[in-house]
């Protein structure tokens, strides 16, 4: 049977679809196959177990070792100082120190100094800074030291932690070179650094520059507030210096410490005393801890 | 004439058929690339293992020197000598060297990639392309981190076996090594989750090629 041209395209038409029935059914069988034969392997995450080397912190080979760098800084610190007062004797020299200004009455303070020709140094508190900043400007413009004392005087905050005095020191820093530009490391604990300066505390206050001044002659004008302030620090100063140990009194920016200052410089500078301001450069008096030292709570 | 048409036919339709056979070729060929590839991490995945082992007795020897005293020299010295701290070294070259091997066995899909016709399955091919090579990436991070803080961990040992004992110095030094901790952690997230996002593109891939 011949086909006309219609029957020729139909003819290959349809051995075309039964070619593609074929192929595909051969693909499909081919890929029922391999779906059975396939297995993806999933690659597996890390594990996270990367933990940090706690507890040097407060352990007893940190404590050891803090220990014995504290005694060995506690030598120096005491050589440095015996150095230094000899040097101090030789010109008669008294540290005069102001604690808890600057005041309403710094520059009445100021004044009698002045007066007399005497230096101190002056261990402040941020927020007073801050208040009284031209008293803060003239004590640095007439040569006078500039310290310290913290921020709040609040012995619950400032021995809170191991860098809570240090905290506070560095906020009173700032606020002091900010106001003046002096960069001052000379500090002292609101009620000194024993008991509640631990060797911890100590170690932070290191670390920042810092230098601890206590005190060996307490005026005791905090507690008498009145004349007898005077006749107690005349002794103590004389006392001292008969010793040969320079005293370094602590007085504070009070108007009734002001009132009988001038009795006081009077004698100082009768007994041909000089004063002379505290430096960075200078090692410290501070109360050394010999056990006593312990955390306020 | 007749001849002519039947030819230009069978040649269409053999066309057509060979066309849907190169792409599932192509997704067979990946997928033995990747299986041998799989199987080379698990020696990789052994590795870490022991990493972990040693970093656990790195630690435990760590906590027994921190309980002495800095007058225990002898005994810190013992300590850490026994621990061996290169053989942790060691172990991360052999697992760098492992996990660079397997992948290194996979990087020849690309060129399988680019024989891939159908457009979306050769979009997700590169997709797993991608993702592989991003692993690949945050795992050299985490190699590099891991050798520097290795490098800071020798130095603390060294120093604590030495006897020196600077306070300021072992401090920054225990630091750094934390601080390295805490960068190695972050890595090893980043890579568990692109791991997870690689498993499931290539599942997705062999769906689509019809293998999955």
């Amino acid at each position: 049977m011949r086909l006309n041209n219609k029957g020729k395209v139909l003819s290959a038409v349809l051995s075309v679809l039964v070619l593609v029935l074929i192929a595909g059914t051969f693909i499909e069988n081919k890929s029922e196959q391999t779906k059975a034969l396939i297995h993806t392997t999933s690659l597996e995450t890390l594990p996270v177990s990367f933990e940090p080397i706690n507890g040097f912190e407060g352990s007893a080979l940190r404590n050891s070792i803090l220990l014995a760098e504290r005694e060995e800084k506690e030598t120096a610190r005491k050589e440095a100082v015996a150095k230094q007062n000899e040097i101090d004797q030789q010109e008669k020299v008294i540290y005069l120190t102001f604690d808890d200004g600057p005041s309403a009455v710094a520059d009445q303070l100021l004044d009698i100094l002045d007066t007399y020709q005497m230096k101190a140094t002056f261990f402040m508190m941020g927020p007073n800074i801050k208040e009284h900043s031209k008293a803060v400007l003239r004590m640095k413009n007439e040569g006078f030291g500039l310290g310290l004392h913290g921020i709040t005087h609040d012995a619950g905050e400032i021995y809170s932690s191991a860098s809570a005095p240090a905290d506070e020191m560095i906020e009173d820093r700032d606020i002091l070179e900010e106001v003046t530009g002096i960069h001052s490391n000379l500090i002292r604990l609101p009620y000194g650094s024993v008991p509640y300066l631990t060797e911890d505390m100590r170690y932070v206050l290191d670390q920042n520059d810092f230098k601890v001044w206590d005190w060996n002659v307490d005026s005791r004008d905090w507690e008498l507030k009145d004349r007898r302030y005077v006749e107690h620090t005349k002794q103590a100063i004389d006392q001292y210096m008969i010793a040969g140990i320079t005293p370094v009194v602590l007085l504070h920016d009070k108007p009734h410490t002001i009132k009988y200052l001038p009795e006081l410089l009077s004698y100082i500078k009768k007994q041909g005393y000089k004063t002379k301001v505290l430096t960075n450069e200078q090692p410290p008096v501070t109360f050394p801890c010999n056990g006593r030292c312990h955390s306020i709570s | 004439m007749k001849k002519i048409i039947f030819l230009a036919m069978i040649v269409g339709l053999f066309t057509v058929v060979t066309g849907c056979q190169s792409d599932q070729e192509q997704a067979r060929e990946i997928h033995k690339k990747v299986e041998e590839s799989a199987s080379l991490e698990n020696r990789f995945v052994a590795n870490q293992k022991d990493l972990a082992a040693s970093r656990k007795k790195v630690n435990e020897s760590y906590q027994k020197v921190i309980s002495l005293e800095n007058t225990d020299v002898k005994t810190i010295k013992q300590t850490l000598y026994d621990l061996g701290i290169s053989t942790e070294s060691k172990e991360l070259d052999l697992a760098r060297e492992n996990f660079q091997n397997a992948y290194t066995a996979l990087l020849s899909i690309e060129e399988n990639i680019e024989q891939i016709k159908d457009d979306d399955e050769k979009k997700t091919a590169e997709k797993v392309m991608t993702l592989m090579k991003d692993r690949k990436k945050l795992m050299d991070s985490y190699f590099d981190i891991y050798q520097k803080q290795l490098n800071s961990q020798s130095k603390l040992f060294e120093n604590l076996e030495q006897g020196n004992f600077k306070l300021d110095t072992l401090e920054e030094q225990v630091k750094i090594i934390n601080d390295e901790s805490q960068k190695m952690v972050d890595v090893v997230e980043q890579v568990n989750q692109v791991t997870e996002e690689y498993n499931e593109a290539k599942s997705e891939y062999f769906e689509m090629a019809g293998l999955g």
